[in-house]
């Protein structure tokens, strides 16, 4: 019977289609990297980025144009099909097998009564159904450490069979249910015979249909595994992979969305045919006969309407603002509508550590003392505060008219109050330590003293903090939002949670609260500051991607956007009429390679130099606009820090001579020598930073350097980079979390912060003068001084190279041309004390997103156009 | 009867097993992964002194083993009924009640709230787009199937089984990109995305999620109704019933579609199930406030215990479809309980 299908099958029109189509796309697989240009792996960083900076289309270089990275899409679709085809197909087959084995066994011993092979069968199902595909496939991921093709088989196959194993069974159960199996039964067949003879060949269509739908699905899991850092490992392309890189360029280079959806639609139809054509040969012959009869290129006109879809989407591009305001003197009221692409967790100034916390941190809590606009620290709640000639103690006066957004008034004894209860022993701040100058304070940290010794209420309105050494960053410690007066009813310490609602002293009180979702914020009425703030309200969307960001902010919902998607932003960049509105600054970060100085073959200075000189991070800026090639380790923007000439250059040349004095000469003509091991590069997984280091790579293994990323999860990550001997180069990143050179070197490259287990220097870079160095820069009040430290500082780092400083990120920020009042804040990220909002000019661009229904009555093609 | 109660309460047996049995299974598996989760919590940049302070409040200084007998204990216990709005006992901070049984499955230390409470906030959202994705599925696809199998081989069939590969194959993000674009971004007709509060609002904002939901659901209804009623159409009662002067169209629903409906209802009740435990990137795409969002944060954070409720969220959804499943079974196709 079996043979006589599968010849039914083949005689159709279906199987006809099908097997060309299949037959195509594995000559694709076979040929097409014989033919193919490129290497599917090198950039070609000769080529320019369009005026969107989007990557540049087809030629007749590149003849489906380049990806992200300046990569060949045709040579890397063909050397992805083999790979994804290949994982498909076998995945496929593991899965249909063990879940046929399982539905059939279970469905079999369902009918015949046999309870407890089928419950267990069933509930093995059932367990393995409820079980987050996640939680299973991070823990596989785990156990298996490295991914390689043969793991990403492994896992696909068998996560995914439970599904047609319930399938089949439900299936099973019907067929035993029926007549001729009965017969069967009680004519004495045993159950093998029903089973195969029977059973199977009734079962079989659903089987393949089941199949056949999972091939493509197993194509796109293996891109969802991509993500979770568990696909083929990068920079090797598949199918999944170049789909997920190319989600980005959506709306500016659909071709590179194109190709491998296309490949993925014939391989799915395909294969689909197929499939239809066996399972029709397996029901009643008579089936064929019209199915012969069909004479219509169904596929073809498929596969061309799909492409026309994709590539015929109108180019996109951002129609001009509306609505100029020339209006010059601050307007009172308005609600100002923000977004941000993070989940906000938790507001407690004590708590909180990300960035978008901060920034409302700015607008809920007044300091002591802040930034003004020209970068120097001046009074905010403190009218005034001196330093005692010592440097050992600060006194403040506090204004008098300050009121908390409770309504009651503070007091010195507030400030100090709340200073202990972020260094409580029982608030879990992740600040708390900065603050161990204070004198006594790390006795009152550990429990060992009811109140920080160093605190001193002087008046009602004055106090003194008393620090055990001269500090000069301690003013800048007290502009965090660690150090932020709370009103009375916060409590004396934060327990983990839920911690109180945040109440404080800043120009704007927290009304509502949606977790995930909308926070609202409103003026506070009795704030210092007589007429501020400007607006009503804020309402700050959380957990909005940027996509969805730029298109609120065309329509007018939104005011503010920032961080758009490198590719959104560039649509606002290309429009001239936007050029007012927009500003691009370098955020206080660091990026850099981490070489870990003590593991081989990074614990040979002669290597670290040779990677330092063999990085070039100025192909960075071609893959992204917002992206600035660094080389030194203290950002531009921070105060104090003079940049003057280069410290470090790309230089090929140089960097063989390195390889060569450490005893590892490598000969590019031919390839031959270099290092003998193949170096894991530790990143956290589908992030920019894995993108760079899929550019290092290339640029390493011109040296001699053979580099295998080794991609995980955020929490492997940390957890892999601060453990001693444990992960050999990597992305290494820091933040400013106050705007001095001494927060980039003495957290990261002293040598006090190495630990076993928790260490934040991650080169376990150990140098006796550049720790000598810090110290005295601890200590120094004189800026001149220390300016020349921390100068001493970068030639150390350049020299001994623990550090690889690549890049700083640009921040994009634009607003609508009715937000007024709004300047980006050298130090302080998206500040909105001092805005308002033209509201005349605002209701003009309302019109705009007003005349959305309407416009569904124009041709799509202008409906954006022409508004 | 006595036959019938005992199986009922042994499914019943079972079904408490194997949740008991992955939820316990989550809870060490979590564990066990890498990644400190107070790390994570405080920032790459807290110093290893703040992070040692934090594990100790948070309590990961204890055993597991200790942990996991305590979570057991508070699961279900007896207390005091809760009143809304009054401030709670400390020892029930954390709590539900129903009555005078407490539910508690402790504090999410991430989203820094009451796990049950943010369940009771996400999972009525989760349930809501997987019942309105399913009815995109099943409408979209058995009229799909049932018009392709009506004429095999027909330009119809060729081109709707293609349609539906294709639907099958196109991943959520792109389908549901396209469809923000089009929809809310170009037309202007629905809301970009969000949940909406009033019910006129709420019914444009499940729209576009739901869509993308179903259309990448519906195409695995259409083949296998395709596949059943082509097969069923060539069975002799049904040839019996045209002969004896059935519509064809009646021939499809009537005697057709029962037995389509077995598998494609097995397929429907699981995939509610696990649509319960959240569509992530769905949700995602469109800010869909559900339990997808929720799961897959909690095991990127190594949140324990929220990782822990919501697989037993997802087992409980999971067992109750199978059950489902069952009964649906026995009640379509009584052949195959009979002789009990």
């Amino acid at each position: 019977m079996l043979s006589r299908a599968v010849r039914t099958a083949l005689r159709s029109r279906a199987a006809t289609i099908g097997f060309s189509l299949v037959l195509f796309v594995f000559l694709f697989a076979s040929l097409g990297p014989l033919v193919a240009r490129h290497a599917p792996n090198a950039n070609d960083f000769s080529l320019a980025r369009e005026a969107t900076g989007a990557p540049p289309g087809p030629s007749w270089q590149h003849w489906l144009g380049v990806d992200a990275l300046h990569r060949d899409v045709f040579a890397r679709l063909a050397f992805g099909a083999r790979t994804s085809l290949g994982i498909a197909f076998i995945a496929t087959l593991i899965a249909t097998f063990i879940g046929t084995i399982f539905g059939v066994t279970a469905g079999y011993a369902a009918s015949a009564r046999i309870g407890s092979v089928d419950v267990t069968l069933s509930r093995v199902v059932d367990v393995l159904l409820a079980l987050p595909f996640l939680l299973v496939i991070t823990a596989i991921g785990a156990a298996l450490g490295h991914a390689t093709p043969f793991t990403v088989l492994c896992v696909l196959g068998l996560s995914g069979w439970a599904g047609i194993a319930r399938v089949v069974r439900a299936k099973t159960i019907q067929v035993c249910a029926l007549d001729f199996v009965t017969a069967a039964r009680a004519s004495g067949g045993n159950a093998s015979w029903i089973i195969t003879r029977h059973v199977l060949p009734n079962v079989a269509g659903i089987i393949v249909v089941m199949a056949t739908t999972s091939i493509g699905q197993m194509v796109l899991a293996e891109a969802v595994l991509g993500y979770l850092s568990l696909g083929v490992p990068p920079p090797d392309p598949s199918w999944g992979r170049m789909l997920h890189e190319a989600e980005p360029f959506f709306a500016t280079r659909p071709g590179l969305v194109a190709a491998p959806s296309i490949a993925i639609l014939i391989t799915v139809l395909g294969f689909g045919r197929l499939g239809d054509a066996l399972r029709d040969a397996f029901e009643d012959d008579t089936q064929h006969a019209h199915s012969q009869s069909a004479r219509f290129p169904a596929d073809l006109l498929l596969v061309a309407a799909a492409l026309l879809l994709l590539l015929g989407l109108p180019k996109q591009r951002v129609a001009p603002p509306i609505g100029a305001s020339s209006s010059t003197s601050p307007q009172q009221g308005g609600t100002l509508h923000v977004a941000t692409h993070v989940n906000i967790r938790t507001l407690d100034p004590a708590l909180a550590s990300d960035e978008s916390a901060t920034i409302l941190g700015d607008l809920l809590f007044a300091k002591l003392v802040t930034w003004n606009d020209d970068g120097q620290i001046v009074g905010d709640l403190a009218q005034s505060f001196h330093t005692s000639p010592d440097g050992l103690t600060y006194t403040f006066t506090l204004r008098s008219n300050v009121v908390f957004h409770d309504g009651t008034k503070l007091q010195a004894a507030d400030v100090l109050r709340s200073l202990e209860r972020t260094l409580h022993p029982k608030t879990p701040s992740p600040g708390a330590s900065r603050y161990e100058v204070i004198r006594g304070a790390k006795e009152f940290s550990s429990g060992k003293t009811p109140h920080i010794a160093g605190l001193r209420v002087l008046t009602e309105e004055v106090f003194a903090i008393e620090l055990e050494r001269p500090d000069p960053t301690f003013l800048a410690l007290l502009t965090l939002d660690f150090a932020a007066p709370v009103c009375p009813s916060s409590g004396t310490f934060v327990e983990g949670s839920p911690p109180p609602k945040p109440c404080g002293a800043g120009p704007f009180r927290l009304a509502s609260w949606e977790p995930d979702g909308l926070i609202r914020l409103e003026r506070h009425d009795g704030y210092f500051i007589p007429g501020q703030p400007h607006l009503d309200a804020i309402e700050w969307l959380t957990n909005e991607r940027t996509t969805a960001q730029r298109y609120k902010f065309e329509r007018g919902v939104l005011d503010y956007v920032r961080s758009l998607g490198t590719q959104d932003a560039g649509l606002f960049r290309a429009n001239p009429a936007w050029e007012k509105q927009w500003t691009s600054s370098t955020a206080l970060v660091t990026n850099a390679v981490f070489l870990n100085t003590e593991l081989p073959p990074f614990d040979n200075r002669a290597v670290r130099r040779a990677v330092a000189l063999a990085l070039d991070p100025h192909v960075l800026e071609l893959i992204r606009v917002d992206v600035r090639a660094i080389d030194r380790i203290v950002p531009r923007g921070i105060p104090g820090v003079k940049t003057t000439s280069k410290l470090r250059e790309h230089n090929l040349e140089a960097a063989l001579e390195q390889m060569r004095l450490a005893g590892y000469p490598y000969d590019p003509a031919t390839g031959r020598g270099g290092y003998p091991h193949v170096i894991d590069y530790v990143a956290p997984g589908d992030t920019f930073e894995q993108q760079t280091a899929e550019v290092w790579m290339q640029q390493l293994a011109k040296i001699g350097l053979r580099i295998r990323l080794d991609l995980m999860s955020q929490a492997s990550y940390l957890a892999r980079i601060s453990k001693r001997r444990s992960a050999a180069m990597g992305w290494a990143g820091w933040k400013a979390d106050y705007p001095d050179a001494s927060n980039f070197f003495e957290p990261t490259l002293s040598s006090r912060a190495i630990d076993d287990e928790h260490s934040q220097n991650y080169a376990f870079f150990k140098n006796e003068e550049l720790d000598q160095l810090l110290d005295d820069a601890a200590r120094e009040m004189q800026s001149d001084r220390r300016a020349q430290h921390f100068a001493r500082a970068e030639e150390i780092i350049r020299d001994e190279a623990p550090w690889v400083p690549t890049h700083s990120p640009l921040l994009f920020e634009l607003w609508q041309p009715y937000l007024r009042g709004y300047v980006p804040h050298p130090i302080l990220p998206q500040r909105f004390r001092h805005v308002w909002i033209d509201e005349q000019a605002r209701h003009l661009s309302e019109k705009r997103s007003a005349l959305g229904p309407a416009s569904v009555l124009l041709p799509l093609g202008f409906a954006g156009d022409s508004l | 009867m006595t036959n019938v109660m005992w199986r009922v309460f042994r499914r019943f047996a079972w079904a408490f097993v194997v949740v008991f049995g992955v939820t316990t299974l989550s809870f060490f598996l979590i564990h066990v992964l890498p990644g400190d989760p107070v790390r994570l919590l405080l920032g790459p940049q807290a110093s290893a002194k703040d992070v040692a302070r934090a594990r100790d409040v948070y309590g990961f200084n204890e055993p597991v083993r200790v942990r996991y007998v305590r979570y057991l204990q508070r699961l279900l216990h007896v207390g005091e009924s809760i009143v809304p709005d009054k401030p709670r006992d400390a020892n029930h901070k954390t709590c539900k009640s129903f009555g005078r049984i407490h539910v508690d499955l402790g504090m999410s230390f991430v989203y820094r709230r009451p796990i049950v409470d943010l369940i009771a906030d996400k999972l009525p959202k989760s349930i809501e787009l997987a019942l309105a994705s399913l009815a995109v599925a099943l409408a979209l696809g058995l009229t799909l199937g049932v018009s392709t199998a009506a004429r095999r081989g027909g330009a119809w069939d060729e081109l709707g089984a293609g349609v539906a590969l294709l639907g099958v194959s196109a991943p959520t993000f792109i389908t549901g990109l396209a469809l923000q674009y089009l929809f809310a971004h170009r037309l202007g007709v629905l809301p970009y995305d969000g949940y909406g509060k009033t019910s006129a609002e709420f019914f444009l904002s499940i729209a576009l999620p739901a869509l993308t939901l179903g259309i990448h659901g519906s195409a695995i209804y259409a083949r296998l109704v395709r596949a059943e009623l082509g097969a069923t159409l060539e069975k002799d009662y049904v040839r019996v019933a045209r002969a004896k002067g059935a519509s064809r169209l009646r021939a499809l629903l009537v005697h057709g579609l029962r037995t389509a409906l077995i598998p494609v209802a097995t397929l429907a009740v699981l995939d509610v199930g696990a649509l319960v435990g959240g569509a992530v990137v769905t949700e995602r795409l469109f800010r869909w406030p559900g339990m997808g969002q929720v799961a897959v944060q909690a095991i990127i954070d190594r949140d324990g215990q929220l990782v822990t409720a919501t697989v037993l969220i997802a087992a409980l959804a999971i067992v109750t479809a199978t059950l489902v499943v069952d009964v649906f079974v026995a009640a379509l196709d009584p052949r195959q309980t009979r002789s009990n």
